[in-house]
């Protein structure tokens, strides 16, 4: 069987499990409430696993690697310690969107009950919308476009056909509101880790081991493309690299403070059934996150290990189709690459719903005279994630 | 002494960045969850255990 065909039904298997998954959540949506923020019910599991499965994006499972691969450890001083300061900050975040009796449905929404209560239409909401709208089409095009590349390059599929389908279950998952995403996120949690684990020791076990890796890094002076000048021995190590030390300060925090109050996850906090959930889920998403950090840090520098250098004409972003296409077999390969796409699939579709409801919810929702039936609603966003869906493949191609 | 801490001395300095980052959360968080407890705030909803936060 060749290596294409065996990947291929590991990523159907994943899918079908996924919209087994996902149909238990449509089941859930009986309101907008339901739709918007799971009713404000999502259990302690459900939120640590959409706070697992959102947070570990395309971005981190595969573009940290190769920030790895090319900077060395300022990856972790910046990112890694930023991302995880977020965390931290994300308690406040929870302690103040939980305040409320009856929390906001949105991130907007919340500025709006806390800023201009009393105000009929809402500015502030609307410009709150907009901005979560602008941030979340670059991201949202950058994840179809990470999968789209490496699912190309793994199974030989067309790029535009890869992303195509990728948009069907990016859909799929996000048109039943916040429950079919946190069903989906369940799945998405688990296959995340075990690609991670399965992708970091099989890199381990071909370099040597944990200390050999070391070792190596220190020892590393291929620059990171093919022809580019070589590094200084040590480099990988410095701690703040060619950044600097103001540069590193302001990656930091504008890590710490950016993920603290990204919309799709201030709604993890609102969806939460209690403010205690909503503060409890960072502290054991992030316990969960630290494990999952030591694979995604062993195959950037395992990766640079094994490759020393990109081939002159692709970008570090290439690290991570070219372990998979000539460091692991095709089983192993196929669970990785579908813990790929669960990364990149939880978090944009994440994005997906808050761009709609943006749209919807907190624009035209706000700024219309008269009220919308709560169906004729739900069936407007659920048109415009198919919309906006399919407008930002096509900008990914 | 390196291998104890299984990273070479000239990567310390981003690990335990990374790693105080993470632990400080621990009591960070506990000491939010009981400032909301001691509130008495019920219709916040700081209710149940550390593993099972229904009512």
């Amino acid at each position: 069987m060749s290596a294409s065909i065996i990947i291929g039904i590991i990523l159907i298997a994943y899918l079908v499990g996924l919209v087994l998954f996902t149909n238990r959540g449509f089941k859930e949506v009986t309101s907008l409430t339901e739709f918007t923020t799971s009713g404000h019910r999502l259990g302690l599991m459900f939120t640590i696993a959409a706070f697992v499965a959102t947070w570990l994006s395309a971005s981190s499972v595969t573009g940290i690697p190769s920030m790895l691969f090319t900077r060395g450890l300022p990856t972790v001083t910046g990112w890694f310690a930023g991302w995880f300061f977020a965390t931290s900050l994300m308690a406040v975040v929870a302690y103040k969107i939980r305040m409320p009796e009856r929390p906001s449905r949105t991130l907007p929404e919340f500025f709006k009950l806390r800023y201009e209560p009393y105000a009929e239409k809402s500015g502030l909401q609307v410009i709150a919308a907009l901005s979560t709208v602008a941030a979340y089409i670059a991201y949202i095009v950058l994840q179809i476009k990470a999968v789209g590349m490496i699912v190309a390059t793994v199974t030989g599929l067309p790029y535009a056909v890869a992303v195509f389908a990728f948009l069907i279950f990016l859909v799929y998952t996000a048109s039943g509101g916040m429950w079919t995403v946190a069903w989906g996120d369940l799945i998405n949690s688990v296959l995340i880790a075990i690609g991670l684990f399965l992708a970091g020791g099989i890199v381990l076990s071909k370099i040597g081991g944990w200390h050999a890796m070391w070792a190596a890094i220190a020892a590393t002076t291929a620059p990171a493309t093919v022809g580019g000048a070589p590094i200084e021995p040590g480099a990988m190590l410095s701690t703040v690299g060619s950044f600097g030390a103001a540069a590193m300060v302001g990656i930091f925090f504008a890590n710490a403070f950016g993920g603290a109050v990204s919309p799709h996850m201030a709604a993890r906090m609102m969806g939460a059934r209690n403010v205690k959930t909503a503060l409890l889920m960072p502290l054991y998403g992030i316990g969960f996150l630290f494990v999952c950090f030591i694979p995604i840090l062993i195959l950037g520098f395992g990766g640079k290990i094994l490759l020393a250098s990109i081939p002159a004409g692709k970008g570090s972003d290439w690290l991570i189709p070219m372990l998979l296409t000539q460091f692991m077999n095709p089983v192993i390969g196929g669970i990785i690459l579908a813990a790929i796409l669960a990364a990149a699939l939880s978090t944009a579709n994440a994005q997906l719903l808050h761009n709609a409801l943006a749209m919807t919810y907190d624009i035209a929702r706000n700024l219309k005279k008269t009220p919308i039936p709560e169906d004729k609603f739900m069936t407007w966003t659920k048109i415009l994630i198919i919309g906006v869906g399919v407008l930002l493949t096509i900008a990914a191609i | 002494m390196e291998s104890f801490f299984l990273v070479p001395s000239q990567a310390w300095g981003p690990f335990l960045l990374w790693i105080l980052v993470t632990v400080v959360q621990v009591p960070w968080i506990l000491f939010c969850l009981s400032r909301i407890e001691k509130s008495g705030v019920r219709r916040w909803g700081a209710s149940g255990n550390m593993f099972n936060t229904g009512d």
